[in-house]
This record gives C-alpha cells, sequence and structure tokens, in this order.
C-alpha cells in the first residue's frame, strides 16, 4: 500500500456547508460574516498565504463553537484582499472564531506534512516550510488541541497500516480527533450539555471520515490508497461505478444514521445561531450525502465565498 | 424552572391552541422512541420533564386565568350592571 495515510491527509475539506437556498438572507449574510471572520483572523495572525486553508468545515468549526459558546460577537463591515471593493460584515471579537482560524493552520501543517511524506509531493513541501512560522506560532497557545491531533492523527495511522476492514472502526480515531477540538473549544461548564457537545461533534467527524471514504474511492483504487470501504465491501477490480453502486446503500445507512445521531445530540443542546446550524445539519449535509453518493464530489463543487463566485451558481 | 415559554419554545401569552401545539411536537422530538440506543437517553428524559412542567404550569395559569375571569365575570360583568340604562 503506496500511502496508507491519506484519509487523514484529507482533513476537514470542505462537507459541513449549508444549504444556502434554504437559508434567510440575514442567516446567510451572518454565515458569510463568519466565513470572512475565520479568513480575516488567519490572514491576520498569520499572513494572507494562510488563508488559502480556509474551507467550509473550518467555518462551520468556528459558527458552532461560537454557537454553542453563546458568544456576544461584533460584526464590522469591511473590505478584504480577495475582494476589495465590496464591503462585507466580518465577525470579530470572537475566541470560537480564533480558536478554529488556529486548529486551521495546525490541521493544513499536518497534511502538508502527509503529502510531503508519502508522496513527495514538492508543493506540499513547500506550503509546510511556508506555513511552519504560523504553525509554531499557534502551537504556543493550543498545546492541548496539538497534542490532542498529533495522538488521534498516531492511532489513524495505526489502523490505516493494519489496513482496518471496518469503517466504523476507522472512522473513530477521527472523529474522536474533532469531538477533541471541539471539547477544547467548548467554554461551557455545564456537564450535561458537554455530554450532547460531545456526542454530536464525534459523529460529525464520523460523517465527514466516511463520506471523504466515499467520495475518494475512485481516486484511491487509482493511486492504489488504504480506503477502508475497498476492504470491507472487498472491491476486486471490478468497475468503480459498479462497486459504488453496490455499496451505496448500506454507506448511506451508516451516514444518515450517523447524521440522526448528531442532529439527536443538536435537539438537546441551548445555543445561539440555532437555525444557522439547523440549516447545516438538516439540509446541507442531507444534500452533501445525496450527492457525493450520486457521485458529485465535494471536492469539485466547493467554491469559496469571497469573490463573485456565485454568478451563474444554482441555488436548488 | 426556567420560563415555560422559552421551555416551549412559544411566544409569551401564546394561546391554549399553540401551547397544546408546541407540546405536542416537543414530546414527539423528545420521546424515549427517538433515543433508543442512544448515549444521551437520559438528558432526553429530563428535557422531556422539563418539558411536562413547563406544559403543566401553562395550563394551571391558564385554567387560573379562566377561572379569574369567570369570577370577575360575575361581579363586573355586563349582566349584573346597568351601564347601557
Amino acid at each position: 500500500m503506496k500511502k496508507a495515510v491519506l484519509r487523514q491527509g484529507e482533513i476537514m475539506f470542505g462537507y459541513i456547508a449549508p444549504d444556502k437556498g434554504e437559508m434567510k438572507i440575514k442567516e446567510y449574510e451572518l454565515f458569510r460574516a463568519y466565513y470572512c471572520g475565520v479568513c480575516k483572523s488567519m490572514g491576520k495572525s498569520f499572513g494572507p498565504i494562510c488563508r488559502l486553508g480556509l474551507n467550509y468545515d473550518s467555518v462551520f468549526l468556528g459558527l458552532f463553537l461560537s454557537s454553542i459558546n453563546k458568544e456576544e460577537v461584533s460584526l464590522e463591515y469591511e473590505a478584504c484582499i480577495a475582494n476589495p471593493l465590496k464591503k462585507k460584515w466580518v465577525v470579530k471579537k470572537s475566541s470560537s472564531v480564533n480558536f478554529s482560524s488556529d486548529i486551521n493552520i495546525i490541521l493544513t501543517y499536518y497534511k502538508l506534512q502527509d503529502d510531503w511524506k508519502d508522496e513527495k509531493n514538492l508543493f506540499a513541501r513547500l506550503g509546510q516550510l511556508i506555513i511552519h512560522p504560523a504553525y509554531k506560532e499557534v502551537i504556543k497557545n493550543n498545546i492541548d488541541a496539538e497534542l490532542h491531533i498529533k495522538q488521534s492523527l498516531e492511532k489513524l495511522y495505526v489502523l490505516e497500516k493494519q489496513k482496518c476492514n471496518s469503517m466504523d472502526v476507522a472512522a473513530d480515531p477521527f472523529a474522536d480527533l474533532i469531538r477533541g477540538i471541539v471539547k477544547l473549544g467548548y467554554k461551557s461548564s455545564n456537564k450535561k450539555e458537554e455530554e450532547a457537545v460531545d456526542w454530536m461533534s464525534y459523529n460529525l467527524g464520523k460523517w465527514i471520515y466516511i463520506i471523504d471514504a466515499f467520495d475518494d474511492i475512485e481516486k484511491d483504487i487509482q493511486r492504489n490508497n488504504y480506503n477502508p470501504l475497498l476492504i470491507q465491501y472487498e472491491y476486486k477490480n471490478e468497475d468503480i461505478v459498479i462497486f459504488r453502486d453496490k455499496i451505496k446503500e448500506e454507506v448511506s445507512f451508516n451516514l444518515i444514521h450517523t447524521l440522526a445521531q448528531a442532529a439527536s445530540a443538536f435537539e438537546l443542546l441551548e445555543m445561539n445561531n440555532r437555525s444557522i446550524i439547523e440549516n447545516i445539519l438538516y439540509l446541507g449535509m442531507d444534500k452533501k450525502t445525496k450527492s457525493i453518493l450520486e457521485g458529485r464530489s465535494c471536492k469539485k463543487d466547493e467554491k469559496s465565498l469571497r469573490g463573485t463566485e456565485y454568478k451563474g451558481r444554482s441555488f436548488n | 424552572m426556567r420560563n415555560p415559554y422559552e421551555v416551549l419554545n412559544i411566544r409569551e401569552g401564546a394561546s391554549i391552541d399553540e401551547i397544546k401545539r408546541a407540546y405536542k411536537d416537543l414530546v414527539k422530538k423528545y420521546h424515549p422512541d427517538q433515543y433508543q440506543n442512544n448515549p444521551l437517553s437520559g438528558l432526553a428524559e429530563e428535557k422531556l420533564k422539563e418539558i411536562n412542567q413547563a406544559y403543566d404550569s401553562l395550563l394551571r395559569e391558564s385554567e387560573n386565568k379562566r377561572s379569574s375571569y369567570k369570577t370577575q365575570g360575575n361581579t363586573q360583568g355586563y349582566s349584573d350592571t346597568n351601564l347601557y340604562s
């Protein structure tokens, strides 16, 4: 197996996105303000190049933490480097948003390190060198998060090297990675709510891992990479489309069950921005599940919210 | 105890029909059947208790209002006065 750790290399890609067409304008504006908030926080603290690592999952992390921490955020109307002529609302003074931006730097660093180690990808090495100072800066204030990420990734590597043949077992360290990150960013002392936050974030992590595994089936077959679905469902060089169709129903059941577990926790939590998180959980992620199971990869779909990219986009 | 209107997620002064509708929806949502084999079943049970208490308190409040209206109605209502005479 050429590269056993690709799954973790795909950390936080951007699966957890809202269904924009179903959002109220004020919800969309606020979501976008969080997006710009995370982006600006990354740019301000670590330089504009780090903003390239921004994705929907890290925006969700900032938004979710800010919501469960019931933060009073302030909004400022600002232009930015990607769109200097048009001002947009930006979430400011949010420790959750800053935390999310820090975590994104750590995860991006590990992803680049992984790509360099396993594929000898020179761009990854270059990227890693560029963000190394930012990474060093971030871990000064996030020692626990860095340690947790490192330990979770090590568990992931072990399972992948053992060619773990169960998607549930293989997903566990990644789910735990997300659970631990959210736990570190959650500032409430309410033990009961903490249980629900843990369960929700664990299941969101599990969902990301499994959907990413399904999304990458074709690529992993071509590159001879580890993918738990290929082992669990005994891929034997058959046509990729036929294989995906064969396993689709079971993977779908697992994904929907995981989302239902996350939703059951969400319903027990008191939080701000409830309608936005509800949209993401019940509509955005459901839509993403269906589109990826139908073979429409999120990696081709995801677009930045920064520019004028909405021209011609469908909201269906 | 939290504000019962907040627990049932309805506006203060909601009608009895609105209270009943909200209660019914919440009971469905947090019913033990929905949390079978779920590590959060205990939390859901507590939530359901809180909802039941809030519902009972709003029903009592509504009942009290009705009986007080009836009492006031008997002494101050239109039946016993000659307002228009």
